[in-house]
C-alpha cells in the first residue's frame, strides 16, 4: 500500500523525525484559511500517490493567503501525471538551507536493507543517481539487524561526509531506518530531507509504501489501507481474490497469477484484450466463484469471458456449483469459455454443458480455450 | 534428487484444515512423513501420524530431516527459525502472504546454517514415485526425465500437464514460489538438475517481475542439458500487480521482454505458450540424441 503523504508524515512524527505542520484542504478557501493560520504562507502540494509533482508545478510556494487560493484553484480538481487531485497538502513554509536525499528500501535483488542517502536532495536526485555514482551512497544492512548507531557514524565517516550537523544526520537516519522497519515499509524516501536555517533536519516529503502482507500486524493501518481501494477492489478483498482492471473487453478469472498472465499473453497473442484479470487464489468456493464471475462481467464492455482453473487445493466441483449459481441468477448472452481440470473435473465438466453460453474445455491446452473465445467472438 | 530414503519429513501445521488434508494427499503419493508438529497439540494423532508440540521432539524422536510449514503467515518466520534451530537440511514453506522482511530473515538465516528452505508462498516439490513436499496435484505427473521448475503453481501444473500429454514424463517438479524474495532461486534448482543423473532436460517456467530469470540465465549458460523456458506476463502492463507480490514489473526492469532476451542469449529455447514446451523439448532432445 502507498500510504499518502499526510499519513505517512504523521507516522514519521511518531517514529522521531521532523515533520512541517500541515492540514489537508479540499477547498480554495480552506486552502486560503491554513495558509492564514500558518503566517500568511505555505507550500501548497497536490495529495497524489506519485513523485515528481515538483517538475509539474503541483508543489507550489505560496507567500500569501490569495497566493494559496489561486494555487488551490489551478490544482483541485485538475489530472496531475495521471492522478485526480481531490484534496491539498497545505503546510508551514519551511526556510531551508540545504536539500538532502534519504531513504530506506527493501532490495530484493541482494536481499539486505538498504539504507541511501545523497548529499545532493530535491527534484534532480534521480539524475544525478544515474549519472554519477558518487553521489549516492548506500549502506547494506542484513536482514533483521538492529543497525546500531556506530555503525551509521563508521558509514558516514568512510564516506567523508562533511556536514556541520554530523551527530543529528547520524541519529535521523537510524530513526528512519528503524521507522522503516517498525513500519513494515517496503520503501521509505524522504526527498528533500532538508536543513532549515535553524538546523534541524526536516522531513518536506515522505513516500511510504507498506508490504501489504505486513498490513495484518498494523491494525492502525487498517482503515487507510480500505480508503485507498476502489470499490471493485473492496468486493474482490471481501470475496477473497486479487483482481486488476485492464482496458480490454474480456474478463478473466483464472487459478492463480501465473496462469492467469500466461492467458492474457495468449489473448494479446489473438489479439483480444482482457478488460480484467481475476486471481481466486487456493481458496475456491461457490460462493466466491459466483461473486467473482459476477464482478468481470459487470463492466457492461466486457463481450466475453474466460475461466481457467486448476484443482490442486481447490474443489472444482465448488467452483462450477459457483458458475452455474451466478448465471442462473443473472442469465448471460456473452460466451463464457471455461477450462476446469484437476479434482473432480467430470462432475464440474458435467455441472456446466447444459448452461446455454457456456463452453466447456476438456483438454489441457489453455490455447484451445482462448481459440475457440476467439472463434465466437470474431468469426473471421 | 531432494526425497529419498534417507528423507524423514514432519509437517508443521498439521493440525490445520489444509495443513491436514495436504498431509493426507502427501502420504498417497508416498512421501516418507514421519510426525506432525503443531504446538499445543502434541499427543495428538494426523492421518496416522503422531503430533508433538515441538519440531526438536519431532527430531528427538524420528530423527527427522526435513519438514513442509503450512502455519499461518503471522507465524511462519517463527516456525522456519524452529525448523533452521533444529537442524532440518530440507524446509519447504507453502504457506502464502508471508512479509518480506520476514522472508529476507528467513533467507539469512538459512544461508548461516546451510538449511535448503524452498518458497515461501510456493507449492513445493514433487518427485515421481518418491513423493512430494507440498500441494502439487499428483494426477499431472508423469514419471520421466524432464525437470520442471516455476514461480507460479498453476502455470507449473498446466506446463506439465502438457508435458504428460505429449508423453514427457518429468524427474521432478519444484515450485520456488511466486514472491518478489524466495529461499531457492532458479539458478540453484538449475544447478540441481544439471548435477541429476535422472534428469535429461529442465522446463524454467518464470514470469515478469524481479530478477531471478536473470541470474538464472547465467547457470544456463553453462549447462549441458537442454533448458527450454517460458516466460509469462508479455502482455502485462508495466506498474500493475498480478496477483502474485513478484509479478509486477518496475520501471527499468523485470519486464518479460527482458528476461526472454537473456534466456535466449544464454542458450535457452523459448517457447510462446505451454503447449509450444513439448515441441521445443522434443526438437532439443533430438539434438542431444544425434550429439551422442
Amino acid at each position: 500500500m502507498i500510504v499518502p503523504e499526510d499519513a505517512a508524515k504523521r507516522l514519521l512524527a511518531g517514529c522521531g523525525l521532523i515533520v512541517p505542520c500541515g492540514q489537508i484542504a479540499e477547498s480554495e478557501e480552506a486552502t486560503a484559511a491554513i495558509t492564514q493560520e500558518l503566517g500568511g504562507r505555505s507550500v501548497v502540494k497536490a495529495l497524489i500517490p506519485t513523485g515528481g509533482r515538483g517538475k509539474v508545478g503541483a508543489v507550489r510556494v505560496c507567500h500569501s493567503a490569495d497566493n494559496a487560493r489561486q494555487s488551490a484553484a489551478d490544482l483541485l480538481g485538475k489530472e496531475v501525471l495521471g492522478h485526480r487531485v481531490d484534496k491539498l497538502l497545505v503546510e508551514e513554509l519551511i526556510p531551508i538551507s540545504n536539500e538532502l536525499y534519504a531513504g530506506v528500501v527493501v532490495n530484493t535483488a541482494t536481499d539486505s536493507i538498504d539504507l541511501v542517502l545523497s548529499l545532493t536532495g530535491g527534484v534532480e536526485i534521480e539524475v544525478a543517481a544515474h549519472s554519477d555514482r558518487q553521489v549516492v551512497h548506500q549502506l547494506s544492512v542484513e536482514p533483521g539487524d538492529l543497525l546500531p548507531l556506530h555503525r551509521v557514524n563508521n558509514w558516514l565517516g568512510r564516506h567523508k561526509i562533511e556536514l556541520s550537523e554530523y551527530p543529528l544526520l547520524a541519529g535521523t537516519l537510524l530513526n528512519l531506518y528503524r521507522a522503516a522497519a517498525d513500519l513494515d515499509a517496503i520503501l521509505l524516501e524522504i526527498n528533500p530531507l532538508a536543513m532549515d536555517t535553524d538546523g534541524r533536519l526536516v522531513a518536506l516529503d515522505a513516500k511510504l509504501e507498506v508490504d501489504d502482507n505486513a498490513l495484518p500486524r498494523h491494525p492502525e493501518l487498517n482503515e487507510l489501507f480500505m480508503a485507498s481501494l476502489s470499490s471493485r477492489e473492496l468486493r474482490a478483498r471481501q470475496l477473497g481474490v486479487s483482481y486488476v482492471p485492464l482496458d480490454g473487453d474480456i474478463a478473466v478469472i483464472a487459478s492463480g497469477a501465473g496462469l492467469g498472465m500466461a492467458t492474457l499473453d495468449l489473448l494479446q497473442q489473438r489479439d483480444l484484450a482482457p478488460a480484467n484479470f481475476l486471481d481466486t487464489g487456493g481458496g475456491i468456493s461457490e460462493q466466491m466463484v459466483k461473486g467473482a464471475l459476477e464482478l468481470v462481467l459487470e463492466p457492461a464492455l466486457v463481450r466475453g469471458a474466460i475461466i481457467n482453473l486448476y484443482g490442486g487445493i481447490n474443489r472444482m466441483l465448488e467452483a462450477a456449483k459457483g458458475i452455474s449459481a451466478a448465471l442462473e441468477n443473472k442469465p448471460e448472452n456473452r460466451p463464457i469459455v471455461v477450462k476446469i481440470l484437476g479434482n473432480q473435473q467430470e462432475e464440474a465438466w458435467a455441472m456446466l454443458e447444459p448452461i446455454p453460453n457456456v463452453h466447456v474445455i476438456r483438454v489441457v491446452q489453455t490455447e484451445t480455450a482462448v481459440d475457440r473465445l476467439k472463434k465466437i467472438l470474431d468469426p473471421d | 534428487m531432494l526425497l529419498n530414503q534417507l528423507t524423514r519429513a514432519i509437517v508443521q501445521g498439521i493440525t490445520g484444515k489444509v495443513g491436514q488434508a495436504q498431509t493426507h494427499w502427501m502420504l498417497k503419493a508416498g512421501t516418507p512423513l514421519v510426525a506432525g508438529v503443531t504446538p499445543g497439540r502434541g499427543g495428538q494423532s494426523i492421518e496416522g501420524l503422531p503430533v508433538y508440540d515441538t519440531v526438536a521432539e519431532a527430531v528427538a524422536c524420528h530423527e527427522a530431516n526435513a519438514s513442509v510449514i503450512f502455519v499461518p503467515a503471522a507465524y511462519a518466520r517463527d516456525a522456519a527459525f524452529e525448523a533452521i534451530q533444529a537442524g532440518l537440511q530440507l524446509i519447504v514453506i507453502v504457506t502464502e502472504h508471508i512479509p518480506v522482511r520476514d522472508t529476507l530473515e528467513i533467507k539469512t538465516r538459512a544461508q548461516l546454517t546451510g538449511s535448503m528452505v524452498i518458497g515461501p508462498n510456493c507449492p513445493g516439490i514433487f518427485i515421481p514415485s518418491a513423493g512430494k513436499l507440498g500441494i502439487m496435484p499428483e494426477s499431472v505427473f508423469r514419471k520421466g526425465s524432464i525437470g520442471v521448475v516455476g514461480r507460479s503453481a498453476t502455470l507449473s501444473y498446466e506446463v506439465i500437464a502438457n508435458l504428460s500429454d505429449a508423453g514427457l514424463g518429468q524427474s521432478a517438479g519444484i515450485g520456488i514460489g511466486g514472491d518478489p524474495v524466495v529461499c531457492t532461486e532458479f539458478a540453484e534448482v538449475l544447478g540441481m538438475f544439471e548435477n541429476d543423473e535422472g534428469t535429461a532436460a529442465v522446463v524454467l517456467v518464470g514470469e515478469i517481475g524481479g530478477s531471478a530469470e536473470e541470474r538464472a540465465a547465467g547457470v544456463i549458460s553453462q549447462m549441458s542439458k537442454p533448458v527450454v523456458a517460458l516466460i509469462a506476463g508479455k502482455a502485462a502492463s508495466p506498474g500493475k500487480r498480478f496477483g502474485h507480490a513478484g509479478a509486477i514489473i518496475r520501471a527499468g526492469g523485470g519486464s518479460a521482454g527482458k528476461k526472454i532476451e537473456m534466456l535466449h542469449r544464454a542458450g535457452a529455447a523459448i517457447a510462446d505458450s505451454p503447449s509450444e514446451i513439448p515441441i521445443l523439448l522434443k526438437e532439443r532432445l533430438a539434438d542431444v540424441q544425434a550429439v551422442l
